[in-house]
């Protein structure tokens, strides 16, 4: 069946994944379904305190909220990160193209951001506080481990 | 498995295993994350069970106790079950490399359970040696189901 306009639905509704699939895999919409997905789950998991049976810290309110704050401050396009908890008590986003290019950010519960890379022979590492805004030096670390 | 009445010092030439849970798993490079080698705060102390007199079969029936422990928790309060995707295995001169140094840890239900110590009380670089370990370790996928491996209720 044709439309008014000369496309099918079959061809507009293919049209439309594509644009989707295309969409999610640079990272136009990939950071809300994150945050709505990946965050949600790993907060509901660590919000106790011994999540990982091993004496670990709950990942609290605060901690969920400034990663969440964080992560919405990406600008579209940014590459989708891996959601983590660490035993402190941190939500840790990982940035990774291959094991020799990663990047570790932990949102941590004094409002830190913790980063550690490693990008082939090199490591890099620091802190710095989020106020709003991805750090600079975050945003570079990404770019380099993921192209 | 080692003898629980003799257990022998850690040496730098063993390999030690750090089990892997589904969250401590990159789904887009296909390793464990740094996160799973992270110390847990309050003693510094990061849990392995050693490879020596163990068979490959006992390692993952170790791995298969700690996700049932794990999870009969984790059903209890509520929260998605741990499920194990596999395990690192390292030299303890790996670990040497970073400063770091393994003891002997035995466990009633694993003895060969050993501790790595002496992680720096700072966090970057707590998280820069995880992340080099993490690159280089020998990453073994949990194998498919066995009669030694039964399959987890679902």
């Amino acid at each position: 069946m044709l439309t008014l306009n000369g496309e099918s639905p079959a061809a507009r509704y293919s049209a439309e994944v594509s644009l989707s699939l295309f969409a999610r895999l640079h990272g136009q919409f990939g950071m809300n379904e994150v945050v709505e997905n990946d965050l949600e789950e790993v907060f509901e998991d660590c919000r106790n305190e011994n999540w990982d049976g091993a004496e670990a810290e709950a990942v609290s309110w605060d901690t969920y909220n400034l990663a969440k704050n964080f992560l919405l401050a990406f600008p579209r396009g940014t590459p989708i990160p891996s959601i983590g908890a660490e035993p402190d008590g941190s939500i840790t986003a990982e940035w990774a193209s291959t094991r020799y290019r990663t990047l570790s950010v932990s949102v941590t519960p004094n409002g830190e951001l913790c980063y550690a890379a490693l990008i082939d022979d090199r490591t890099d590492s620091g802190r710095e506080i989020f106020c709003g805004f991805v750090p600079a030096r975050i945003k570079q670390l990404i770019r380099e481990v993921v192209t | 498995m080692i003898d629980p009445s003799n257990v022998p010092a850690v040496g730098s030439a063993e390999t030690v295993a750090r089990f892997f849970f589904k969250r401590d798993f990159n789904q887009t490079t296909k390793r464990p994350k740094q996160d799973a080698f992270i110390p847990p705060p309050r003693y510094l102390d990061l849990s392995v069970t050693r490879h020596r007199d163990a068979s490959i079969a006992e390692i993952w029936l170790i791995g298969r106790d700690v996700e049932r422990e794990r999870s009969v928790k984790a059903a209890i309060e509520g929260r998605s079950p741990i499920v194990l995707v596999g395990c690192g295995n390292l030299l303890v001169s790996n670990y040497e490399q970073h400063g770091l140094n393994a003891i002997a840890n035995a466990e009633p239900a694993n003895p060969n359970h050993a501790l790595i110590l002496g992680w720096p009380e700072n966090k970057e670089e707590q998280k820069k040696i995880a992340l080099a370990l993490a690159s280089i370790c020998d990453f073994q996928p949990i194998p498919a189901t066995s009669p030694l491996n039964p399959p987890t209720l679902s």
